[in-house]
């Protein structure tokens, strides 16, 4: 499964409309159960996890039949102003795309794919964004590899 | 040689040892467990109170419980004994059926999934329309009640973080209540010299005791010095909340009667985590922000005189918002720490609230 973002370095401004396309594969529609697509924000390091949604679909079974794997899905949402990616020394926020897929055996797998949030007014027109944006020790985008976890039994 | 199947699973950090399933099937046995004593221990109180009732007559024939054969001995004894045992069977029943709903609540749901379903639920306007300022910063805080107060030299009066009255309500409530049981204490140990029953271990014991009295009114003693001695600290602020690139100004005005060997004043920003390590809930706090606005020597403080002074508070562009989630924080503070003698160090913390550069400021009517 696959999930692409509308802007190639994947920098997003505050208040900001934010365009993805995903797309399941090499899963036959008999072996799932539901699929969640959300955009999240969640907080990694020394703490505890915060985890925030923002948009969120599921697509039951039923739904997955009718518009089937083929195809390529999308989703449009208006991302908030805030909280705005961090990189700190306890705490790190950092905004994805995460699709979780339910297969009928009971697992689930789940891809990210992370982007960044910025201030408003912060990505000059034409230009791709540079490390200068907001947070102390802003770090390039890193795609998560697309591999299962097994969170259920 | 085979290994006996443990019926319990340890959390180290992110992972169990032992499957998540075995620990949601005991937590679901051990509050079930929990649930059904707490049903059996209110319905033998309930049994045991409601065989008096005249009008259960013909329900005990009916049925001929022996409420004396069935009920232990621990609740014949009626009054206090029963109500004893009836509130620990509610708080059975209200823990177990509690913990039970919260773990089975969790089963088949992804966490994006409770997210979604918890900000939609609190989307949802019961009394009042929620505030369109927050759904604008989410995880922001908003910052009224640190500008509720309007300053004298400059718009804001700043809150402080602990206000002085915090630090002695401890020592102050430990030391009456220590204190009024001591001499309650002495009182029956005199009344029993008087009567000619002495109480001789008791005597021996109010000894130490009035030892952690006199140690507990003594620090309370050294707290209100303290707090009285070094007088309240008042910053005052030109503008907020404040946005990363701009300028402000600050007022600062510490009173007392003392002499500061070192004074300072900075504006922090600290990140702040809360994380479970065992059974300990920890707090971990790092300053990622600082910078000094004043490092003054030899400052003498008198009641006609405080020390007044003003800075200007340059805060650069590239820094974080304020931010406030369940178990982390990023938070802004003015912080006037000081050292003097006699008294001991003292530092206190004025929050104020960061938003992010590039949305229109919000104008106060001050």
């Amino acid at each position: 499964m696959s999930v692409s973002l509308c802007r190639e370095d994947g920098v997003y401004e505050g208040g900001r409309e934010l365009k993805a396309t995903w797309r399941v594969s090499r899963v036959t529609l008999d072996a799932l159960s539901a699929i969640e697509i959300s955009v999240l924000w969640y907080t990694e390091g020394k703490g505890d996890m915060d985890l925030h949604v923002h948009y969120f679909q599921r697509l039951e079974e039923e739904q997955i039949r009718r518009s089937g794997l083929a195809d390529q899905q999308s989703l449009t949402c208006l991302l908030p102003a805030t909280p705005l990616s961090y990189h700190g020394r306890l705490i790190r926020l950092r905004w994805c795309v995460r699709m979780r897929l339910f297969l009928n055996s009971g697992r689930e797998i789940v891809t990210d794919q992370p982007f960044h949030l910025v201030a408003p007014k912060s990505i000059q027109p034409g230009k791709s964004h540079r490390v200068n944006a907001i947070s102390l020790g802003f770090q390039p985008p890193r795609k998560r590899p697309d591999a299962g976890n097994d969170s259920a039994g | 040689m085979a290994r006996f199947p443990r019926p319990w699973s340890k959390k180290r950090g992110k992972r169990f040892i032992g499957t998540e399933l075995r620990s949601l099937l005991w937590e679901t046995a051990f509050y079930s467990g929990v649930f059904l004593v707490g049903v059996f221990v209110l319905s033998l109180v309930l049994i045991n109170e409601l065989a008096s009732w005249e009008h259960l007559e013909a329900f005990k024939e009916l049925t001929q419980i022996q409420t004396d054969a069935v009920t232990p001995p621990e609740l014949n004894g009626g009054g206090l004994a029963s109500w004893v045992f009836g509130i620990l069977g509610i708080a059975a029943i209200g823990s177990g059926a509690g913990g039970l709903i919260y773990r089975l609540v969790r089963v088949g749901a992804s966490s994006e999934r409770r997210s979604a379903l918890a900000t939609r639920a609190s989307s949802i306007e019961i009394i009042v329309p929620a505030s369109g300022d927050i759904d604008k910063m989410p995880s922001v805080p908003r910052g009224d009640s640190l500008t509720d107060s309007p300053g004298e030299r400059l718009t804001y009066r700043l809150a402080a973080e602990n206000p002085g009255g915090g630090e002695l309500l401890g020592p102050m409530l430990l030391a009456l209540l220590w204190n009024a049981v001591w001499f309650v204490l002495l009182a029956v140990v005199v009344l029993g010299f008087w009567y000619g029953s002495p109480r001789y271990i008791l005597t021996g014991l109010l000894i130490p005791f009035g030892a952690i009295g006199y140690w507990s009114f003594r620090f309370f003693l050294a707290q209100l010095r303290r707090t009285a001695g070094i007088g309240p600290t008042i910053v005052e602020i030109s503008d907020h909340p404040l946005y990363p690139g701009c300028k402000y100004r600050l007022f600062v005005s510490q009173s007392g009667r003392l002499r500061f060997r070192r004074l300072n004043v900075r504006v922090a920003c600290e990140e702040e985590t809360v994380y479970r390590q065992g059974t300990d809930v920890r707090v971990e706090r790092y300053e990622v922000f600082t910078e000094e606005l004043c490092a003054a020597r030899d400052v003498r403080v008198d009641p006609q005189g405080p020390w007044e002074q003003q800075f200007t508070l340059d805060l650069p562009s590239n820094v974080m918002h304020s931010f406030v989630g369940a178990h982390n924080a990023v938070r802004w503070k003015v912080i006037v720490s000081g050292e003097a003698r006699p008294w001991p160090s003292f530092c206190r913390s004025f929050p104020v609230v960061v938003h992010p550069p590039g949305l229109p400021p919000k104008r106060s009517p001050r």
